[in-house]
C-alpha cells in the first residue's frame, strides 16, 4: 500500500537505535521533546518489551544533551516528590536541613518514570496534581497494575510497545552502545525542529479539521484535539516543514486517540450501525457452534469495517480511498522487507481494553469495615520503636527526649537521640470487597440463580454507601468468564450492567475460577490490607477446562488450592443445584472443600437468605 | 498565567454556579459532576484568577481576613493591643489531593521549629491555605472516609480545631468548596453530596463549532498568553465588575413573601430531607437576582437556580435511573 503522501520518515528510523523497532512510541517520545506541550508520553506494553529500555535510551539522550530530567523510581513515596525536612541530618546537625523534592527539581524539565501503574495512589495523585510543571515520560505494565482513565487522559500522548517475535535482535540491540552519531543528529533535528515551530501560521480551515477528527473518533475529552495540534505541530517541525499541513496530523492521531477512546463509545458506535451488530451476533453464534476461539480477530475485523464505512466521507474529502487513515502512518514507518516490525494495527484497541475497560472502576482502599495497618493514613492507633520505614512519632519522640535533657546538658536546644525516635501506627479503616462468581450456564436453576445473586448485589450496594464496600461480578458461561462488574460501589453503573445478562451455555468453571484469582491478585496489589469475600454460586458441573485436553475438574481442583492459600479470601460456596434430582452429583461440596470454604446450599437459603448470609459472615471478620 | 474564566465556551451551568459561590460565599461550595477533559479545574483557576486580591492580616500564616475571625496567633496580637495590618494577596485555588494525609489537611506540628527551638508550635495545613480561597478536590468521591470528615467538620464550622499530638489550635477556615467527579466511578457518601450547596452536570461539547471555539481558544492561549489576555481584557474586566457589584448588593434583594411560600411548597412537593436544600435555593437565587442586576427576586431567578440547588439531594431510591430524577425536576419547575 503506497501512501499519496511524500513525507520522509526515514529519520524515525534512527531513532533511539538501542532499542528495536516500536517506531510510534520513539516518535510519542521525542515529539516531547520537541514541544514539551505535547503533554507527555505513557508507553503501554506487558514485560519484556524493552519499555524500559527505551526510558533508559532516553535518559541518556538526556544526560548527553544537557536537558533537565528527573528519574523516579515506582516505590518513591510523597517525601521524595515534595520538599521538606530531612529528619536525619537535621537532627545530626542541629539545625534545618532540607531536601529538594525530586518534583521540585524537574520543574520545566522532564519526568522519567518507569511502571506508572506500580506506583501507590497518593504518590499519583501527587503526580498528576503538579503535571503542569513538568513533561511526563511514562510507562505502564498492561498485565500487573492499572491507572485511572483520569489520570491517562491527562497525559498527551499514548503508544503501544510491540512484542518482538525475534528476541536474538532485542538482546542484541541491547548490547549496542548507547551514544553514537544518532544521537548528535538527533539533537540537531530536534534543535532545528523547536526554531521551526514557533514559525508556523495556523489557518483557519485546521481549527475545523481537528475538531472534526476528534468528533468523528468519538472522543469526548477536550484535551483531545489540544494536543493533536501540538503534536502534529512537533512532527511539522521534526520533518522540516515549511509550514503546517492537514495531513501531518493523521501522522499522530493514533498517539492521540487510543487511550482516549472508551470502550463505551465503541459499544454506542456499534449501535449506530445496525448491520454490523447484526454481523458479530452472527459471528458470535457461529463460533459458538465451531468452537473457535478467534473471536477477538474477528471482531475486531468487523469493527475495523464499520470505521471504515463511518470514516468514507472524511476520507474522501482528503483524496484518499485507502482503509482507515490510521494505518497510513504505521505503515510509512514501516521497511515492509523486515517482518518482525510490522506494527500491527490491533495492538491500539489492545491498549484500549486493557487501560479502558469498559466501566471500569478505580479502586481504593478506603473504607469503614475492618481496621487496617496502612503506614501512613487513618487516625493514629499507638506508638511504635522506631523503624525507617514507619512514620514519625513527633510527639511521643520529643516527650521521650525530654526525660533525658538535663542529663544531656541541652542548654538552649532540645536533644534528641536516635533512640528517642518513635513511630506511629495509623488505622483506617478497610473495606471489603464481594466478588460474586457465578455460574451463568444453562444448568438447572439458571434463573433462580441469577435473581438470587441480582437481588443480593443490589442489597449489598445500598449498604456500601454507609460501609464503603465494593461489589463485583464475574460469570461465566459458555467457553469463558467474563468480569462483568469490576469493583464498584457505584449504585448506578451496576443498575446499568445487571440488567441485562446473558445465561446459557456450557460451564467453564475454572475460567471463572481463574478470573476470580486474577481479579483478587490485581485488586489485593492496590489495595493490601483489604479483604476479599468469594462468593461462589455453583452447581460444580464444569464442563469445559481452560486448557485443551486438560480434566476439567482437577483444573478446577488446582486453581482452589492456590486460591485457598491466599490468605486475605474468604470463600463462601453457595451450591446450586437441585438436590432432589434422581443426578445430583454433590460437586460443589468437593469444590468448597478445596477451597477451605463454607459451603451452604441455596435450595435451603429462603428469599433473603443469601444476603442475610453474606451480611453475617462479614460481620464475623 | 491562567485562562480568562470570559473566554471559556459554553458550560454556562458551571460557570453560574461558581459565580453565585463567590457572590455569597454562605452558599456551600459546588460539586462538579461530568467527564473528564471538560475545564473543570481550568474554569476554577481561571474565576480565581480574575477576582480581586483578598484583605489578610499581615504576617498571618493561616491568611485571616483583617475583618475576623482570627486565629489562635492573631489573638494574642490583638490581646498585647498591637494593630493588625492588611496584606492584600491573589486568590489561590487549593488542590486538596487524592491520599493527602491528616496531617497535611490539617496542620501539625512544626517540627522544625521543635527540634530547633525546643518549643511547640502549630504548622499550618491546606486547610489554613484555603481560608478565603478556593477548595478544590478533584474525583472527590474517591477521597477517603476520614478526610472527607475532617472537611465536613471544618466546613460546617468555617474553623479548623486542631486537638493532637499535645497541640491545641484553632483558625478560620473559610473557603468556596469545589468538588468535581464521575459519578460512574463510586458515588458520594449523602452527608457530604448534601454539604456541597450546588451541584452542577458537565459533559464534553459534541457541537462542532463550540467545540472548535474551545480548541481555537486554547491554543492561542499557548502559545501567545499575553496577547491572548490583553485581548479578553475589558471582557474580563465587566465581569469583575458585575460579579463585585452583586457580591455587594445580593443582600438588599427583596423577597417577598408569596416566593418564600413558591420555594417551600416547591421542596415539599420534592420531600426533600432537612432545609438545606431550601435555604440554598434561596439563598443562590438572591444571589443569582443580584448578578442579573435586579431589586426582587423573582420567579424567573428560582427556575433558573431549581435544578442546581437540588439535583443532587433529591431522594432516589436504590434503583431508580438517575434520568428518572432529573425528570421529576424538570415537571417540578413546569409548576412554577
Amino acid at each position: 500500500m503506497k501512501s499519496p503522501s511524500s513525507f520522509d520518515f526515514s529519520f524515525v528510523r534512527k531513532l533511539f537505535p538501542g532499542v528495536v523497532g516500536n517506531y510510534l512510541a520513539k516518535l510519542g517520545i521525542v515529539l516531547n521533546l520537541v514541544d514539551p506541550k505535547c503533554g507527555g508520553c505513557v508507553i503501554v506494553g506487558v514485560r519484556g518489551t524493552g519499555k524500559s529500555l527505551l526510558l533508559k535510551s532516553l535518559k541518556t539522550y538526556l544526560s548527553y544533551t544537557r536537558e533537565k530530567f528527573v528519574e523516579i523510581p515506582s516505590h518513591a513515596r510523597e517525601e521524595n516528590l515534595l520538599s521538606g525536612l530531612d529528619l536525619e541530618k537535621t537532627l545530626e546537625k542541629g539545625e534545618p536541613q532540607y531536601i529538594e523534592g525530586l518534583l521540585e527539581r524537574a520543574r520545566g524539565g522532564y519526568v522519567l518514570l518507569d511502571d506508572l501503574h506500580l506506583l501507590r495512589d497518593d504518590v499519583q495523585a501527587i503526580i498528576f496534581e503538579n503535571l503542569h510543571n513538568y513533561c511526563l515520560i511514562t510507562t505502564i505494565n498492561s498485565e500487573d497494575g492499572e491507572v485511572s482513565p483520569h489520570y491517562l487522559d491527562k497525559i498527551g500522548l499514548c503508544a503501544p510497545m510491540e512484542q518482538l517475535s525475534d528476541r536474538r535482535e532485542l538482546f542484541r540491540s541491547s548490547l549496542t552502545s548507547n551514544v553514537d552519531s544518532s544521537t548528535d543528529e538527533l539533537k540537531r533535528r530536534i534543535g532545528l525542529a523547536r526554531g521551526l515551530i514557533k514559525s508556523y501560521k495556523v489557518e483557519h480551515h485546521l481549527w475545523d479539521y481537528l475538531t472534526e477528527r476528534a468528533l468523528s473518533e468519538g472522543v469526548r475529552t477536550h484535551r483531545a484535539e489540544i494536543f493533536l495540534f501540538f503534536a502534529g505541530r512537533a512532527l511539522a517541525g521534526l520533518l522540516m516543514h515549511k509550514s503546517l499541513q492537514e495531513q501531518i496530523f493523521d501522522y499522530v492521531a493514533p498517539l492521540v486517540f487510543s487511550h482516549r477512546k472508551s470502550q463505551k463509545n465503541e459499544r454506542t458506535e456499534e449501535h449506530k450501525n445496525p448491520k454490523t451488530k447484526k454481523e458479530n451476533d452472527k459471528e458470535r453464534e457461529r463460533e459458538d457452534r465451531d468452537q473457535r476461539p478467534h473471536q477477538a480477530e474477528n471482531q475486531n475485523e468487523s469493527k475495523r469495517g464499520e470505521q471504515k464505512f463511518q470514516g468514507e466521507e472524511r476520507q474522501k474529502r482528503l483524496g484518499e480511498t485507502e482503509s482507515r487513515s490510521n494505518e497510513r502512518p504505521i505503515e510509512e514507518l514501516i521497511p515492509s522487507s523486515s517482518k518482525e516490525e510490522i506494527f500491527r494495527i490491533g495492538a491500539f484497541s489492545e491498549i484500549r481494553k486493557i487501560l479502558l475497560p469498559k466501566n471500569r472502576k478505580l479502586t481504593k482502599s478506603a473504607g469503614r469495615r475492618s481496621r487496617a495497618k496502612t503506614l501512613r493514613r487513618g487516625y493514629k492507633l499507638r506508638s511504635l520503636p522506631f523503624a525507617k520505614d514507619r512514620e514519625i512519632d513527633i510527639y511521643e519522640t520529643l516527650k521521650k527526649a525530654s526525660m533525658y535533657q538535663k542529663m544531656r546538658g541541652s542548654g538552649e536546644r532540645i536533644v534528641i537521640k536516635r533512640e528517642d525516635l518513635c513511630s506511629k501506627e495509623r488505622g483506617g479503616k478497610e473495606s471489603q470487597l464481594l466478588l460474586f462468581v457465578v455460574d451463568a450456564s444453562g444448568s438447572q436453576g439458571v434463573k433462580r440463580r441469577m435473581e438470587a445473586v441480582k437481588g443480593a448485589i443490589f442489597s449489598l450496594l445500598i449498604d456500601a454507601y454507609k460501609k464503603r464496600d465494593k461489589v463485583a461480578l464475574i460469570i461465566f458461561r459458555k467457553f469463558g468468564a467474563e468480569l462483568l462488574l469490576p469493583p464498584t460501589q457505584s449504585v448506578q453503573l451496576a443498575h446499568r450492567t445487571l440488567k441485562n445478562i446473558i445465561t446459557g451455555g456450557n460451564t467453564p468453571l475454572s475460567a471463572g475460577l481463574f478470573e476470580a484469582y486474577r481479579l483478587i491478585k490485581k485488586y489485593h496489589y492496590r489495595n493490601p490490607g483489604s479483604k476479599v469475600i468469594l462468593i461462589l454460586l455453583t452447581d460444580g458441573k464444569t464442563n469445559i477446562p481452560l486448557k485443551k485436553a486438560e480434566d476439567p475438574l482437577k483444573e478446577v481442583s488446582s486453581i482452589c488450592s492456590t486460591l485457598s492459600k491466599l490468605p486475605y479470601v474468604y470463600p463462601l460456596v453457595i451450591d446450586t443445584e437441585i438436590k432432589s434430582d434422581l443426578l445430583r452429583m454433590d460437586l460443589a461440596r468437593d469444590i468448597a472443600k478445596w477451597l477451605g470454604a463454607k459451603y451452604y446450599e441455596l435450595e435451603a437459603l429462603s428469599g433473603e437468605g443469601l444476603i442475610n448470609l453474606i451480611r453475617t459472615y462479614q460481620q464475623i471478620l | 498565567m491562567n485562562f480568562p474564566f470570559t473566554a471559556i465556551v459554553d458550560q454556562e451551568e458551571m460557570k453560574l454556579g461558581l459565580i453565585l459561590n463567590v457572590i455569597d460565599p454562605s452558599i456551600g461550595g459546588l460539586l462538579i459532576m461530568g467527564e473528564k477533559g471538560t475545564g473543570k479545574s481550568t474554569t476554577v483557576r481561571a474565576l480565581a484568577e480574575l477576582l480581586p486580591e483578598i484583605e489578610v492580616v499581615k504576617g498571618c500564616r493561616f491568611n485571616c481576613s483583617i475583618k475576623g475571625p482570627f486565629c489562635v496567633e492573631c489573638e494574642e496580637r490583638l490581646n498585647r493591643g498591637d494593630t493588625l495590618e492588611i496584606e492584600f494577596k491573589k486568590m489561590e485555588v487549593v488542590e486538596l489531593p487524592l491520599g493527602v494525609t491528616e496531617d497535611r489537611v490539617l496542620g501539625t506540628l512544626d517540627l522544625e521549629y521543635a527540634l530547633t527551638m525546643g518549643k511547640r508550635k502549630f504548622e499550618p495545613g491546606l486547610l489554613a491555605r484555603a481560608n478565603q480561597n478556593f477548595l478544590y478536590i478533584d474525583e472527590v468521591n474517591l477521597l477517603e472516609d476520614h478526610i472527607v470528615d475532617l472537611l465536613l467538620d471544618s466546613a460546617a464550622m468555617g474553623m479548623n480545631r486542631v486537638e493532637r499530638e499535645g497541640l491545641s489550635f484553632y483558625h478560620p477556615a473559610r473557603f468556596i468548596l469545589v468538588g468535581s467527579m464521575n459519578p460512574e466511578e463510586g458515588e458520594l457518601r449523602p452527608q457530604f453530596l448534601d454539604r456541597f450547596g450546588l451541584c452542577v452536570e458537565i459533559k464534553a461539547i459534541v457541537d462542532k463549532e463550540k467545540r472548535k471555539e474551545v480548541l481555537k481558544r486554547r491554543i492561542q492561549f499557548d502559545l501567545d498568553k499575553e496577547g491572548f489576555l490583553k485581548a479578553w481584557y475589558d471582557e474580563q474586566e465587566r465581569l469583575k465588575e458585575r460579579i463585585l457589584t452583586a457580591k455587594r448588593l445580593w443582600h438588599e434583594i427583596e423577597v417577598s413573601d408569596e416566593i418564600l411560600e413558591k420555594i417551600v411548597s416547591l421542596t415539599a412537593e420534592l420531600s426533600l430531607d432537612g432545609h438545606r436544600g431550601d435555604i440554598v435555593l434561596l439563598k443562590a437565587s438572591k444571589a443569582y437576582a443580584s448578578f442579573e442586576g435586579d431589586k426582587e427576586l423573582k420567579t424567573s431567578h428560582i427556575k433558573k437556580i431549581l435544578a442546581m440547588a437540588l439535583r443532587h439531594r433529591l431522594k432516589r431510591l436504590p434503583f431508580e435511573d438517575p434520568k428518572e430524577e432529573v425528570k421529576k425536576l424538570y415537571e417540578i419547575t413546569q409548576l412554577l
